[in-house]
């Protein structure tokens, strides 16, 4: 596969390239210059969003089905990245594939507790990092539902550094 | 034909994870993909670029809690507003708060999280 036919994300998973079109293919490289001027994390959100409403709607796609797109997962690879360095998404960690399937493939980790046997609790403090899971739980657990652990070389590491001082806001809002 | 009337809602999230209910840690990639992916069907959102931020007192706690947040401006019909409040109930839960601030056209309510609605 070559180079400019694959996008690697911040996990190190590869994103192919090939089966968009010419135009698709711009609209990638115009959100990836786009990223590369280091713009503001909440502007790179509203310009991305829309550009890609813009591009994929008139194609008659879903308003759901542009979520489903491949310049799509890319324009949010970028934003994570913008919100990484700018110090308002926690950088990858271990355990992302695992929180990226309680919430997209399960929808909440009651579900996915269900299916797996895994003490709720236990898994709600440890993804939280304020416990510890047995990996013999987890295995079996993953097990239940068609999964294993895989260990793979790490994605090179991104640096995350203090927000700027934002707008004060005044208005209090109770817990 | 009459124009559709669209509300202006908006909404906080903040930007880190409530350190009672969670860690008090920045929210991980997925919990600002899901939101992305959720607010698509309303058609269009803004984001004002600066953060904000604010506070608010702790129910639980009594404590003053400071945060910043991520401010989102969406126009929906009348007959979405529900599904608005549904995506926020959800992010309760993804974005681990115990409830977030939404103003619909100028009048505010709390959004609380499934966990929170029957205490």
């Amino acid at each position: 596969m070559k180079a400019n036919d694959v996008y690697i994300d911040l996990d190190g998973d590869p994103i192919p390239l090939g089966k968009l079109d010419a135009e698709e293919r711009r609209l990638v490289a115009q959100l990836r210059r786009r990223a590369a001027t280091n713009p503001d994390w909440n502007a790179f959100d509203n310009y991305w969003t829309a550009a890609l409403s813009a591009f994929y709607l008139p194609r008659g796609l879903s308003r759901r089905a542009v979520t489903q797109t491949i310049p799509w997962q890319i324009a949010q690879d970028l934003s994570g990245r913008i919100g990484i360095a700018a110090g308002y998404i926690q950088p990858p960690g271990p355990f992302d594939d695992l929180d990226e399937m309680v919430l997209f493939k399960f929808g909440s980790l009651r579900a996915f507790c269900k299916a797996t046997s895994i003490p709720e609790k236990e898994l709600g403090r440890f993804m939280a990092g304020r416990g510890d899971l047995s990996l013999n739980t987890l295995l079996k657990g993953l097990e239940a539902i068609g999964y294993r652990l895989r260990i793979t070389p790490a994605a090179p590491a991104v640096k995350m550094k203090q927000p700027r001082s934002p707008r004060r806001r005044r208005t209090a809002r109770p817990a | 034909l009459a124009a559709k009337t669209l509300l202006e809602c908006s909404f906080y999230i903040p930007t880190r994870r409530d350190k009672n209910l969670s860690d008090g840690k920045p929210h991980k990639r997925r919990a600002w993909k899901w939101l992305d992916n959720s607010l698509e069907v309303f058609g269009g959102v803004t984001e004002p670029t600066a953060p904000y931020r604010g506070w608010y007192l702790d129910r639980e706690t009594g404590e003053r809690v400071p945060d910043v947040s991520r401010k989102y401006i969406v126009a929906v019909p009348r007959w979405q507003v529900n599904d608005l409040r549904a995506v926020l109930r959800d992010a309760c839960s993804v974005f681990q708060q115990k409830c977030i601030y939404l103003s619909i056209a100028g009048h505010v309510e709390f959004v609380e999280g499934r966990a929170h609605e029957s205490e």
